[in-house]
């Protein structure tokens, strides 16, 4: 699910390490069609700095300078309507140093009076991301109808231990604690919702 | 335990991904499959979306998803809405309005990773709080907790604790306005007595007097408490109430019941808490 991070972020342009401000962005890449409904775009923003480091700060060597992340922000591709957004966003700038990263939207967190904004401008193309009519002509099969090293092999993969399935177990299995049970079932959760991961400024996303 | 946690973060292996996905339709009775094969799959564009709902409806259609599959369904590893808005629909057909409400830490952590505001256990919650105040009020005091500590999700817990404002009708919302009233007035206090240098034991006494006199009218006016619902008091035990010798000063509360039948309701106050979360009880 999370395969087009990678492409996006490796190969957005070729011969280019980072992107400036006031840049246009494209990414030949990257189809609309093979967008995911619930995509995001995530900037990460890079300075150089002369006086005084902050070394909580994450550092990365670009054009042999080391830049550091002082900020990022994020957008979701399509609205509440299905439509690839379009026009200018104005993107409120999160702390690096204060958060981690996520891959939530920040466009609508713009809480603080005093939060700095990065203003993207996107494609005024409008793209709606239709309704899925799911399969209907799907039939269950029996398990026992494949042959015996496949529902082993089947079983093995199925089988491993899952952080999830291991704790309902453990838990059930002490009676006394059922209320534990359910407190602990997602203390395990760790942010991996970003789908698109992108370096620097404003640019403008378009089409390829 | 930290194995598995490198298991569930890390991603099949591709022909591993190709083996489950292509065998789906003879797992589709297994419990606990659902989370696994979805996670085989690693295209989730529109064409291959047809595809997977179509198994996600068949799977539905053979058993049912329990709370413990819903829960894993609602991970970021899922952040696709259908999926999610299904292992909602899933959790809520299974759980009672007790289970919401044990439940409700988990999901209002949960909701960080919808795409979306809005979604089925955001209505159903909404919902179940407009004729179950016990859960409206749960829901009332975590979301006041989350509007002070979320920084990145802060807008989505705002509209949530504005709808449920909305939903919950005028006396209520009154009610919970003044329990919040109570913890401002008792943070005043708490505050006060950290700066005060004379002492510290009568200053409290005054303060709490004053509180019994102007918060609760001489026992006139009743308000719940913030950690217990069902705990209706309309003054402080003062001659109960004791400050402990610790360097935040803690307070011994005793709140009277309305109902004398009842028991009192012995609490510990500490600075930077509001009292859901620190209280304890004394047997």
């Amino acid at each position: 699910m999370t395969r087009l991070m990678s492409c996006v972020r490796n190969r957005y342009q070729e011969g280019l390490s980072q992107i400036y401000f006031n840049q246009q962005l494209s990414f030949n890449n990257i189809y609309q069609c093979s967008l995911q409904h619930e995509a995001l775009i995530l900037f990460e923003i890079y300075a150089n700095f002369i006086d005084e480091i902050d070394s909580s700060l994450v550092c990365e060597v670009f054009d042999g300078i080391s830049m550091y992340r002082i900020g990022w922000c994020s957008q979701g591709l399509f609205n509440h309507e299905h439509y690839l957004i379009t026009g200018e966003c104005y993107l409120g700038i999160i702390n690096a140093a204060i958060i981690n990263q996520t891959g939530f939207y920040s466009l609508r967190n713009l809480s603080h009076r005093d939060c700095s904004i990065l203003t993207i401008s996107f494609s005024n193309q409008s793209l709606y991301w239709p309704n899925v009519q799911a399969r209907n002509d799907m039939y269950a099969q029996n398990f026992t109808e494949i042959s015996r090293d496949k529902q082993e092999y089947l079983c093995r993969i199925m089988n491993r231990p899952n952080l999830l399935l291991v704790d309902h177990s453990v838990m059930i299995s002490n009676e006394s604690s059922g209320d534990n049970r359910k407190q602990q079932l997602s203390t395990n959760m760790s942010d991996e919702g970003l789908l698109k991961k992108k370096k620097l400024s404003p640019e403008t996303l378009r089409k390829s | 335990m930290i194995s598995n946690i490198l298991i569930l973060d890390g991603e099949f292996p591709s022909d591993e991904r190709y083996f489950l996905w292509s065998h789906r339709y003879f797992l589709t009775h297994k419990p606990y499959a659902l989370p696994e094969l979805l996670k085989s799959r690693s295209v989730w564009d529109y064409p291959s979306l047809i595809d997977i709902y179509g198994l996600v409806d068949l799977i539905t259609h053979n058993r049912t998803i329990d709370e413990i599959e819903s829960f894993e369904l609602l991970l970021p590893a899922f952040p696709d809405m259908y999926i999610r808005s299904f292992a909602y629909r899933s959790l809520i057909s299974q759980i009672t309005s007790h289970d919401l409400i044990i439940y409700l830490p988990q999901l209002l952590q949960i909701i960080k990773f919808d795409y979306d505001y809005s979604s089925p256990i955001i209505e159903h919650l909404l919902k179940e709080s407009i004729h179950d105040h016990r859960l409206a009020h749960k829901l009332y005091w975590y979301l006041r907790q989350l509007l002070l500590t979320e920084n990145i999700h802060f807008t989505r817990y705002y509209y949530l604790f504005m709808s449920l404002l909305y939903v919950i009708g005028e006396n209520f919302r009154i009610e919970l306005q003044n329990e919040y009233d109570l913890c401002i007035n008792l943070r005043k206090i708490g505050l006060e007595l950290k700066k005060t240098k004379s002492n510290k034991g009568y200053f409290l006494i005054e303060q709490l007097k004053e509180l019994n006199n102007e918060f609760f009218q001489s026992s006139k006016y009743s308000c719940r408490l913030p950690c217990q619902f069902s705990f209706i008091t309309n003054n402080i035990d003062i001659n109960s109430c004791s400050i402990f010798n610790s360097l935040t000063l803690p307070v011994k509360l005793v709140f009277n019941p309305i109902d004398l039948s009842c028991e009192k309701y012995y609490s510990i106050y500490k600075i930077g808490d509001d009292l859901r979360v620190k209280i304890f009880f004394y047997k």
